[in-house]
């Protein structure tokens, strides 16, 4: 599957023509589109805008020469704007992938004769189905995205084809000369989206606080245009094969064919795992499961031949209920592979919108060649990362009134060549815990040990030389212990049996009976859900 | 059947935490030295030894894979995009998003928290040459 550019044939003879009128400009705009409640409204004066000129004549100046070169370049008279899609990345939002929907487009122009035009066409150069306002799932709709990606691949050296995103075409009359405008202002509604109903909606959200836009001439819409952004990860460079960026549900209305990868959420695109241990093996503890808590999800990316091509997923700390320091890994079996990690770690920073993630150190990416396993270390010595607030202890484990939200790992594998999907180890994969203080590692019932630990850098564990190889105690009561959301940590110090009456049952009848007994704490024995939030 | 015998702390062993020299046996938990920041619970009411008898091989995990079999609606034209989601913790969990044809079969392996028992199936179809769009729903038990 190959890109063409878009309208590459008769833009030679267009330009001759259009050289003779003037040369266009883009104009970055000092407004930006902020939030008005959750949808983003706030009007944009260009005959205002200082960016455009210094007079009015002179802005209105720029406009109509920005709209003649479109008339003269592809035969419509219009306006194409630039934006910057700056969503939060998370939930379904990557780094590499956001979108944003819109509701309403208006182009509002008064003329020096007192006539006025109101302009609601517009478009871009994506779709989605979605579902509005506090509607269900049955009454989606089609919908204008504008879809984008943080960051660029490419350094052009251009403000524009670097730091905007997605084009919004705006028709204009032909019969309208901006020369004669004293009055253009733009309105643009974000669509307000049902956000409950997961994705497509969830992904196409306005959840930040605004968006950049620019006027753009129209070498650097055509740019825009084929990069693609948001869609495919590599659009910048047109002799490579396009490499699809995870967006959900993408409607393309260019041309050519987009590129598309299927998605499996372990346990779902927007959920966790809830994973907890026994740090003191192979002795007991005190079966709070608390000593330390890690959340994760894991999501497998799959071409149209339902091989995997892509492997993507993040972990938060929730407790560390512990004096001892510990690695926490993700250990994924492959059979065999080659490929690229990437890998990144950040702590919670809160902001006026909630919380983001602050960076620490850099992302760090390696290769792997003929590996039959991928083993990642999400966090290095867990003490150091996720201190005790002050005043606690522990972290998040001692009835404290400190809370504190814990750093989160993200991580990235892309394989060279897909790889069956029946050869990927099953889930809930093989989150472990390799405990600094004694050197052992603590697996979930029935996993084996990390055998290739030495590999890939790590510190061999004492497990296989003092034959501790399994995971339950003589009882039979594990060491880590998957656990479902709504799952709150306990309290330091009581155990699961405890915190939770219906455990037992559970437990008991093999998982027959009680299957929900997370959802009945003993209030006095767990954190409480409404003042300790640990996802972000 | 094993059992497993858990004697709960008193209040003087409260905040065992994890490793740090805690006392342990195979019988019952002991702990760190009771910490003098940390202990505002009172566990001292309830020292009672509780039994749990645990089953062999017992997994404890809390979810299973299911594999769900389903086939894309014949009616639906255009691009055809489907999910399978569930509902847990009080919000929609999408477990699987895909493209494909109308009238293909497929089969998907997710893994969810046993409490459930259906997923939804949400198709949506959008023709580009018409512009018309098409959502049909499926409610699936697993």
């Amino acid at each position: 599957m190959r890109r063409s550019s878009v309208l590459i044939g008769a833009l030679a003879t267009a330009s001759l023509l259009f050289s003779a009128t003037s040369s266009a400009l883009s104009y970055r705009l000092s407004e930006t589109v902020q939030s008005s409640g959750t949808t983003g409204s706030k009007p944009i004066k260009f005959h205002e805008e200082l960016n455009l000129g210094d007079t009015l004549a002179a802005r209105m100046q720029a406009l109509e020469t920005l709209r003649l070169e479109s008339v003269a370049m592809e035969s419509e008279s219009k306006l194409v704007l630039g934006v910057d899609v700056n969503e939060a990345a998370n939930a379904t939002e990557k780094a590499e992938t956001q979108a944003v929907a819109l509701d309403s487009v208006r182009l509002d122009i008064t003329m020096n004769d007192g006539s006025v035009y109101n302009l609601t066409e517009f478009s871009t150069l994506t779709k989605a189905l979605l579902a509005t306002g506090k509607n269900g799932a049955e009454t989606r709709q089609d919908y204008y995205t504008l879809l984008g990606s943080t960051g660029s691949n490419a350094i052009t050296g251009s403000v524009f084809k670097d730091k905007f995103d997605s084009t919004l075409s705006i028709p204009v009359p032909e019969n309208i000369d901006f020369n004669n405008a004293v009055d253009v202002t733009l309105h643009i509604d974000f669509l307000d989206v049902n956000s409950k109903l997961g994705d497509p909606e969830l992904f196409y959200d306005y959840t930040n606080g605004f968006e950049d836009l620019a006027l753009l001439d129209d070498a650097d819409a055509r740019y825009l245009d084929n990069a693609a952004k948001g869609v495919i990860l590599n659009g910048d460079d047109p002799s490579q094969e396009p490499i699809p960026a995870g967006a959900p549900m993408v409607i393309s209305l260019r041309d050519q064919q987009t590129p598309y990868v299927e998605w499996i959420g372990y346990p779902s695109s927007t959920g966790y795992y809830l994973v907890g241990y026994e740090d003191l093996y192979p002795s007991l503890g005190d079966y709070d499961f608390n000593d330390l808590t890690v959340a994760y999800r894991v999501e497998v990316g799959l071409d149209l031949n339902s091989q995997v091509t892509q492997i993507r997923g993040e972990a938060i700390l929730v407790t560390r209920g512990a004096e001892y320091t510990h690695d926490w890994h993700l250990r994924l079996g492959i059979n065999s592979g080659n490929g690229k990690i990437t890998e990144s770690l950040y702590q919670p920073e809160a902001y006026e919108f909630g919380v983001r993630g602050a960076q620490v150190g850099t992302t760090t990416t390696r290769n792997f060649n003929n590996a039959s396993q991928i083993d990642l270390r999400g966090f290095a010595d867990t003490k150091a990362l996720f201190p005790a607030p002050e005043g606690c202890k522990f972290t998040n484990t001692p009835l404290c009134d400190s809370y504190v939200q814990g750093p989160k790992y993200i991580f990235n594998i892309t394989f060279n060549s897909p790889i069956d999907f029946a050869s990927l180890s099953p889930a809930p994969f093989d989150p472990y815990l390799y405990v600094r203080d004694t050197d052992y590692e603590i697996h979930l019932i029935g996993e084996s040990l990390a055998a290739q630990r030495t590999q890939m850098g790590y510190e061999k564990s004492q497990n296989a030389d003092t034959g501790n190889t399994t995971f339950a105690d003589e009882n039979g009561f594990p060491f880590g212990m998957m656990l479902a959301s709504p799952w709150m940590p306990t309290v330091e110090g009581w155990s699961m049996e405890v915190s939770y009456p219906d455990f037992t049952p559970y437990v008991e009848t093999r998982g027959n009976s009680q299957k929900d007994w997370y959802k009945r704490p003993d209030s006095t024995k767990v954190h409480p859900s409404d003042r300790f939030t640990w996802r972000w | 059947m094993k059992r497993l015998l858990v004697v709960l702390l008193s209040s003087f062993l409260l905040a065992c935490g994890g490793g740090g020299g805690g006392v342990e046996t195979t019988t019952y938990v002991a702990s760190d030295p009771a910490p003098t920041t940390d202990t505002s619970t009172d566990t001292s009411t309830d020292t009672s030894p509780t039994t749990i008898d645990v089953p062999e091989d017992f997994d404890f995990s809390n979810f299973h894979t299911v594999s769900v079999d389903f086939t894309v609606p014949g009616g639906l034209v255009g691009q055809i995009d489907y999910k399978i989601a569930g509902e847990w913790d009080g919000q929609v969990q999408d477990l699987y998003i895909g493209r494909g044809y109308a009238n293909q079969q497929r089969t998907v392996d997710i893994n969810v928290p046993t409490t459930i028992d259906s997923v939804r199936i949400e198709y949506m179809a959008f023709d580009k040459n018409s512009g018309t769009a098409q959502v049909s729903i499926d409610e699936v038990s697993i």
